[in-house]
């Protein structure tokens, strides 16, 4: 007996307010702990950096050679790096360039994987040859792979950014293709071309907006991927060039003072794993909504 | 009064598969729909009864151009439908349509009933605004549904009302001909009751022609005017339903109408059980496709049997097409 | 009620999120009958079979009721005693042989885990009972087959296997839930003939679950009949196809296009089952009742006696009833 079905029935519907009448999962959604946990999170590390230019103490390119290596206290809570540099201020502008980075490569990944996925999915001929590159594309471990690119490609910015789409747009290939592929078979997308429709009218109309979810949750992940993905790259040193901050070239600056200035990598350090652990929260969440949960057997 | 033909097929065909392919070997050949000769009458509903495997499915799409025929020729309305290409396709799609057997799966869930309802006037240009909200408006009141059923999602209806929605949709257009592909077999039998009477009335003011393909025998027989029966892709027998449900001449037909249980348990049920499974359709026996299960099968049977009239526009391929077996 | 039922259920009622599914399902299984549970969707027939079974989900709750299962309640034994009784004393079969066998072990596994676990068999007899009951369900070269995987099989086949896993520990229930629905008439023709035959042969009772009515007229000895989590009406199977009592009954089998004899367009029942959440006072069933009046609005019918063991839940049943 599908009492899911039932409760959610045209009496309950009636019942619950307007927005999330038209949209039950946005209603879910809102009430998952995990989501909303992970969402307050995001939003103050995200209001934090967007608004360093008004709470940042100093400015993060401010030498002082007075105050080098300084512990953290009442003047800079964070402490100073070995330019003698606030910590914090340097955290809050460092965080506007993980960040974009972060969105940059999610926006870039997905746009990039959902056409090749797209394509692999609903045109069988295209399937094999599309995938198999992907799949060369994946032997590579994520990480090296960026490595690789960025080294070649030189530090900046846009190639970083370039650097981890390559890498991280093939696994975004492989779930929308593999969603594409169930709703392929789904009776509408028939019904559709019963009617006339075209492939294109097909794809944007049907197959798109029903493919969402995975790709939805994936993107999350993706940009928690690519923050850690960044400092590992400004690690080794093919990250965004000085002197503009990035969280993980603040830590690769406080590399060698660790024994001294623990602070200097700490901080960053833990605004990246909270930062993520916040997306990744609201990842779980989405899935959960999202995924088609376990229904009662039928009649 | 005989109604003009509006469709006939002349060895239609339809295999899957058997491409060579560039790694591993030729895949084998999944002969579907082997050489289907059929004709539908305007006005009439045509019913196609077969059991799991037997084709009657892509036969239907073949109809619609949901797929594209591996032989064979179909004459609808005096046009060659199989050899139709862009324009001209889209153009014939106005005059077809198509109500799926599943009403969880054949709507969009994503989108309104009323975009759902509309989609083939959109794809086709006919009516845009206002005339398009009007045009909604009028199949949901053919169909049995309120006017506010147009903003709402699939997920809010019942199986049945879901399946109004999606023969509102087939009917947008105006259709001449609409398959129905086991349009009422997912619903509970009272709903059921209700979509056939529906669809009767639909039948009866629009003049509408049907393919109803379905496994439901019983069913079947209470709404069509001729029916066809398949097996493993070729048709076994076919003719008015009267004759064929009374005198089946086919034993397959005779096999298959003696094994429903019917509701009657004072009723002496004398059963033709056939021995084994159905052979897959990759493998079908040679000759007459049936001689494997038949209980009358002998060597002539290795060879393809002859389409015999056994009655008034009433055939059945059987090299021994015989009376029924008396029911003591 | 037969002497000594196998099974009686004594009004079982179920909730969920506070909502009443089954409300005071009543009914028995005598030793060695068949009893047809007829229902459409949401009739709370399936719901039945996994109370019975102590499967249900973990969101769906007993409210009241007793399951006596050879006159012990099933509701009050711990899962360890209920994992003991399930495919031993009391076996289930389901709609899709294909979900519910393990699609990575052969079917012989299958039969011999049974066997192992409930009858604490070695391997090698437990082999040699499996070929047997491979024989049982007339399975074609069974000693080759019992290695096959179940995609290698038909429908009809991995039915049978089902059955077979069934019967491996000569239950003294069999559930049924839908056993024929997804299978070819031919096939469900053979199927209905096995288990007739078996029933005979094993002296086993049957909770049959199905929506077909053809299929209770020619298997069933007692019918009861569900109606959005009541039960509407029971009774031996020729009385109540011959005399049917209860308006929903009737209602159903007008709804049921005949076979044979004249024809006739199936005559719907109108509306559809309500809502858990909307369900109407009274007798559930009177929305949708041509001859509903009065009382039937207000007060839940209670059984009219008709005749040896037949009855109905409705006011305007059997010759004295009144609206």
């Amino acid at each position: 007996m599908n009492t899911e079905g039932v409760l959610a029935g045209p009496a309950a519907e009636a019942a619950r307010p307007r927005l999330t009448q038209r949209h039950p999962m946005l209603h879910k959604l809102l009430r998952h702990r995990l989501f909303v946990t992970g969402a307050v999170i995001l939003a103050i590390v995200l209001l934090a950096t967007l608004a360093a230019d008004l709470i940042a103490p100093y400015s993060p390119l401010k030498n002082d050679f007075h105050y080098r290596l300084g512990a953290p206290n009442g003047a800079h809570l964070m402490g100073t790096d070995n330019f003698g540099r606030d910590v914090l201020s340097r955290v809050l502008y460092g965080g506007r360039t993980s960040l974009e980075i972060g969105l940059m490569v999610v926006l870039a990944s997905t746009f990039c994987g959902t056409l090749i996925g797209v394509s692999a999915g609903y045109f069988a001929r295209l399937d094999n040859p599309v995938m198999r590159l992907m799949d060369a594309l994946m032997a590579f471990p994520g990480v090296l792979l960026a490595i690789a690119l960025a080294s070649v490609l030189g530090p900046s910015v846009v190639d970083v950014v370039i650097a981890l789409t390559v890498t991280y747009a093939p696994r975004t290939a492989r779930i929308v293709r593999a969603a594409v592929l169930v709703v392929r078979r789904m009776e509408y997308i028939d019904a559709a071309r019963v009617a006339g429709a075209g492939h294109l009218r097909i794809i944007l109309r049907h197959v798109l907006p029903n493919s969402l979810g995975p790709l939805i949750v994936q993107m999350t992940f993706i940009f928690a991927v690519s923050i850690l993905a960044e400092a590992v790259l400004s690690f080794i040193g093919v990250g965004p060039p000085p002197p503009t901050p990035s969280w993980g070239n603040i830590i690769a600056d406080g590399r060698s003072y660790i024994p001294t200035a623990p602070w200097i990598s700490l901080f960053p350090g833990l605004i990246i794993a909270v930062t993520v652990l916040g997306v990744n929260l609201m990842g779980d969440g989405l899935r959960d909504v999202l995924d088609p949960r376990l229904k009662l057997e039928g009649r | 009064m005989t109604r003009p033909i509006l469709l006939k097929a002349e060895g239609l065909t339809k295999h899957f598969g058997g491409r060579p392919r560039l790694f591993g070997s030729d895949r084998p050949v999944l002969r579907a729909v082997d050489g289907v000769d059929l004709e539908v009458r305007q006005g009439e509903t045509l019913g196609i009864v077969g059991e799991s495997g037997c084709g009657k499915s892509t036969m239907g799409r073949l109809f619609v151009r949901l797929l594209d025929a591996t032989g064979g020729k179909v004459e609808f309305d005096g046009v060659d439908l199989l050899s139709l290409k862009g324009r001209a396709l889209t153009a014939v799609r106005r005059d077809l349509g198509m109500v799926f057997q599943d009403p969880w799966a054949s709507l969009d869930g994503r989108m309104t009933v009323r975009d759902i309802i509309a989609e083939p006037l959109d794809i086709h240009r006919v009516a845009v605004g206002a005339e398009r909200r009007r045009r909604v408006t009028e199949l949901l009141e053919v169909v049995g549904l309120p006017a506010s059923a147009a903003d709402k999602h699939p997920h809010q209806f019942s199986g049945g009302q879901r399946q109004r929605i999606g023969i509102a949709r087939a009917l947008s257009l105006k259709p001449r001909f609409v398959v129905l592909d086991e349009a009422v077999s997912a619903l509970d039998v009272s709903v059921q009751a209700q979509i056939l009477q529906l669809l009767g009335d639909l039948q009866a003011e629009f003049g509408l022609t049907f393919l109803f393909i379905s496994h439901n025998l019983a069913v079947v027989r209470n709404v069509a005017d001729r029916v066809a029966v398949m097996y493993l892709g070729r048709i076994v027998e076919s003719g008015p339903t009267q004759a064929l449900f009374e005198t089946p001449r086919h034993p397959y037909t005779q096999a298959l109408l003696s094994a429903i249980p019917v509701p009657d348990p004072e009723r002496p049920r004398r059963r033709v059980v056939l021995k084994g499974d159905v052979p897959s359709a990759l493998a079908p026996p040679a000759g007459c496709r049936f001689h494997t299960r038949c209980p009358l099968a002998q060597d002539i049977c290795r060879q393809t049997p002859p389409v015999v009239t056994v009655g008034a526009d009433h055939t059945a391929a059987c090299h021994f097409a015989i009376p029924p077996l008396a029911v003591s | 009620m037969a002497p000594n039922p196998v099974l009686e259920i004594d009004g079982l009622s179920t909730s969920v999120g506070g909502l009443t599914i089954l409300d005071g399902v009543s009914f028995s299984i005598g030793d060695g009958e068949v009893v047809g549970v007829v229902g459409e969707s949401g009739s709370g027939k399936s719901m039945t079979a996994l109370s019975t079974m102590r499967l249900l989900p973990a969101s769906v709750g007993v409210t009241s009721g007793r399951i006596l299962f050879e006159g012990v309640d099933l509701l009050g034994r711990s899962e360890t005693e209920m994992r003991r009784i399930r495919g031993d004393r009391i076996a289930m079969i389901f709609q899709e042989p294909m979900s519910s066998l393990n699609p990575v072990l052969t079917i012989g596994e299958q039969i011999v885990e049974t066997l192992a676990w409930h009858r604490g068999m070695d391997r090698a007899r437990a082999r040699r009972r499996a070929i047997e009951l491979l024989d049982l369900v007339e399975i074609p070269a069974a000693a080759k087959r019992i290695s096959d995987y179940p995609h290698q099989l038909s429908g009809g086949m991995r039915q049978r296997v089902m059955i077979a896993i069934a019967l491996a520990c000569e239950p003294k229930l069999l559930i049924a839930d839908e056993p024929t629905t997804a299978l070819d008439v031919t096939v469900q023709a053979q199927v209905l003939d096995l288990l007739r035959g078996l029933r005979q042969e094993l002296a086993m009772s049957v909770m049959l679950i199905t929506h077909d009515l053809g299929v209770v007229a020619e298997f069933a000895d007692r019918v009861v009949v569900l109606y959005a989590g009541r039960v509407a009406e029971t009774g031996p199977v020729k009385a109540l196809f011959r005399e049917p009592a209860h308006p929903y009954t009737r209602g159903l089998l007008a709804s049921i296009p005949p076979l044979d004899g004249p024809l006739a367009k199936p005559r719907p029942i109108p509306g559809s089952v309500p809502a858990l959440v909307d369900m109407p006072a009274g007798c559930r069933f009177h929305p949708r009742c041509a001859i509903a009046a009065g009382r039937c609005t207000a007060t839940q019918p209670p059984f009219v006696p008709l005749d040896r063991s037949h009855e109905a839940a409705c006011w305007l049943a059997g010759p004295g009833g009144t609206p």
